[in-house]
């Protein structure tokens, strides 16, 4: 049986991914354009109708179209996820490379704060972070942020420890260029493959985290909508109501696979070893 | 050259001690292993001293210490009469490109994302960078077309003669080789030590040349230092230490050589 249909293709978790991200991003793009509800207008007369031909998904308790609140809570899920990881990524990278560059007592020290940071259960953090703060979108992408940045400052450090002591590296040292210099032209470059990697990956386990913070009622608050959100709306009957959650669900499932397919993906392009 | 100057020592290394930590059983106590021991030369304007020695013995470190990659122990580097060990960070990466290293591995010498002409052309002026370069390819012997090329398209012998090429843009008084031929076959290892005894001529070059092969250190050097087990056995012109070799260990060395 012919499970994969391109021959061609030689490395098929990323194209998958590729093709998976693609659809949800296309969707989430040209949305907009074919719905015509507002996403938080209310018509308490039009409450849990299932999909036709006026409301494709359905509508929620309040009337509202099911449709149009996926591409807009789907919108802020991607934002959300896209700008923490992007955080994270700039806060690890920087620290990871300087760390690492430096060594000796910054390096200690930023490492055992790593180790204490990972020691808490990031979604209680945040969760108590959420919970102390007023509840805004700002505050829920600095609090993932924030607990998500380890790992990267890990592995970028333990890149640059492999990197600085190369002939290149020496070179760049004894020809006189300034850290930053050689930190961000001759070694970050040489070290992008694994930290693309566990960003694309990152992105996926901050939209899975988002999700189960609007789940619970503590992420994207009312009249904004977000796929954790949709979800909780269908909890109630979920077999009655399968427009609420189904939906919801797939695209939560579709992008965090379609992530760790592309992250797979590339863990295989960039290592010349691995037979694609 | 001047005369006077020619007598003047550019680099004098004087007691040199190097130390690297080792891990201790258990990890409680903080033990060090001696690699380099009370190791003093000098080296002369425009001369090519080497140190010759096995692998492991500690010359490597002597080059890491020159560069400021390692803190000795204790000891003095003058590099023209300013002891680098005391320069504060800012004074030392000015007088960094002053002494240009060019190690053993050539495939690790050259960053592996940067194209040839960038690599060449990031320590030359802006207005001087493509006239120089230029002058740069020449003086190694390569033409203007390897400027597009990534190191990985290149030869090992290309590779080696743009780390020459790199050393050599910022205008070094003293280069330090590193096993420089070691990882080329002989034939490119030959046209290497070609380039290097003409560079040295051209540019007044003073080289500091570290190697286990006495074959590569007869063709290029007027001094040499035997060195065993992180300290100098002895140390004469190079005529002299291979007709009247002091120790038993230089003798076997020669033996070797001549008899491989």
């Amino acid at each position: 049986m012919k499970i994969f249909p391109f021959k061609t293709v030689k490395n098929r978790s990323l194209f998958s991914g590729h093709v998976a991200i693609g659809l949800v991003f296309l969707f989430l793009l040209l949305g907009p354009i074919l719905t015509l509800h507002d996403h938080t207008s209310q018509d308490l007369s039009d409450s849990l109708q299932a999909p036709s031909s006026s409301h494709w998904m359905g509508t929620d308790y309040y009337g509202r179209d099911v449709f149009s609140r996926l591409v807009y809570g789907g919108r802020i899920t991607w934002t959300v996820a896209i700008l923490s990881t992007f955080i994270a990524v700039l806060i690890g990278t920087v620290t990871g490379l300087f760390s690492a560059y430096w060594g000796g007592w910054f390096d200690l020290v930023v490492m055992r704060l790593v180790d204490v940071m990972l020691a808490f259960p990031r979604l209680f953090v945040v969760l108590l972070i959420i919970g102390l703060g007023a509840s805004s979108i700002n505050l829920l992408i600095w609090a993932l942020a924030l607990f998500s940045w380890m790992e990267i400052a890990r592995i970028v450090r333990s890149e640059v420890m492999s990197k600085k002591n190369l002939a290149y590296v020496k070179s760049a040292r004894a020809l006189g260029f300034g850290t930053p210099r050689i930190l961000f032209k001759h070694i970050l470059p040489n070290i992008l493959s694994p930290v693309i990697v566990s960003s694309v990956l990152l992105i996926s386990t901050i939209i899975l985290v988002e999700s189960g913070l609007s789940f619970l009622g503590l992420g994207i608050q009312a009249p904004n909508a977000s796929w954790g959100s949709i979800l909780n709306d269908g909890k109630i009957d979920p077999l009655g109501t399968w427009w609420l959650s189904v939906p919801a669900g797939f695209l939560i499932l579709t992008t965090v696979v379609g992530f760790n397919l592309i992250g797979d993906g590339l863990q295989k392009q960039f290592d010349p070893k691995k037979s694609l | 050259m001047n005369y006077t100057r020619q007598h003047q020592p550019i680099l004098e290394v004087n007691s040199l001690h190097i130390e690297y930590p080792i891990n201790s059983p258990g990890g409680f106590r903080r033990l060090t292993k001696p690699a380099v021991i009370d190791v003093s030369f000098k080296i002369f304007f425009g001369e090519c001293f080497a140190i010759v020695g096995e692998s492991g013995c500690g010359k490597s470190s002597i080059i890491e210490a020159i560069l400021g990659f390692v803190r000795p122990k204790s000891g003095t580097i003058l590099f023209e009469k300013q002891n680098l060990l005391n320069l504060s960070s800012k004074n030392l990466r000015k007088l960094r490109p002053k002494i240009q290293p060019v190690f053993q591995d050539y495939n690790q010498a050259l960053n592996p994302r940067m194209r040839i002409g960038d690599i060449l052309r990031e320590a030359l002026p802006n207005h001087l960078q493509d006239s120089q370069t230029d002058q740069l390819l020449a003086s190694v012997g390569l033409s203007r077309e390897i400027l597009n090329y990534f190191p990985h398209q290149l030869s090992g012998g290309q590779k080696q003669r743009i780390v020459l090429a790199r050393a050599l843009s910022v205008k070094p008084a003293l280069l330090l080789l590193d096993e420089p031929v070691t990882s080329q076959d002989l034939s490119v290892a030959v046209q290497i030590v070609e380039l290097l005894i003409s560079l040295r001529e051209i540019k007044h070059l003073t080289f500091l040349l570290v190697s286990h092969n006495l074959s590569i250190v007869q063709l290029l050097a007027d001094r040499v230092a035997v060195m065993k087990n992180g300290q100098f056995l002895e140390q004469q012109p190079l005529a002299q230490l291979l007709n009247n070799p002091r120790h038993i260990y230089t003798k076997n060395i020669i033996d070797q050589t001549i008899t491989p």
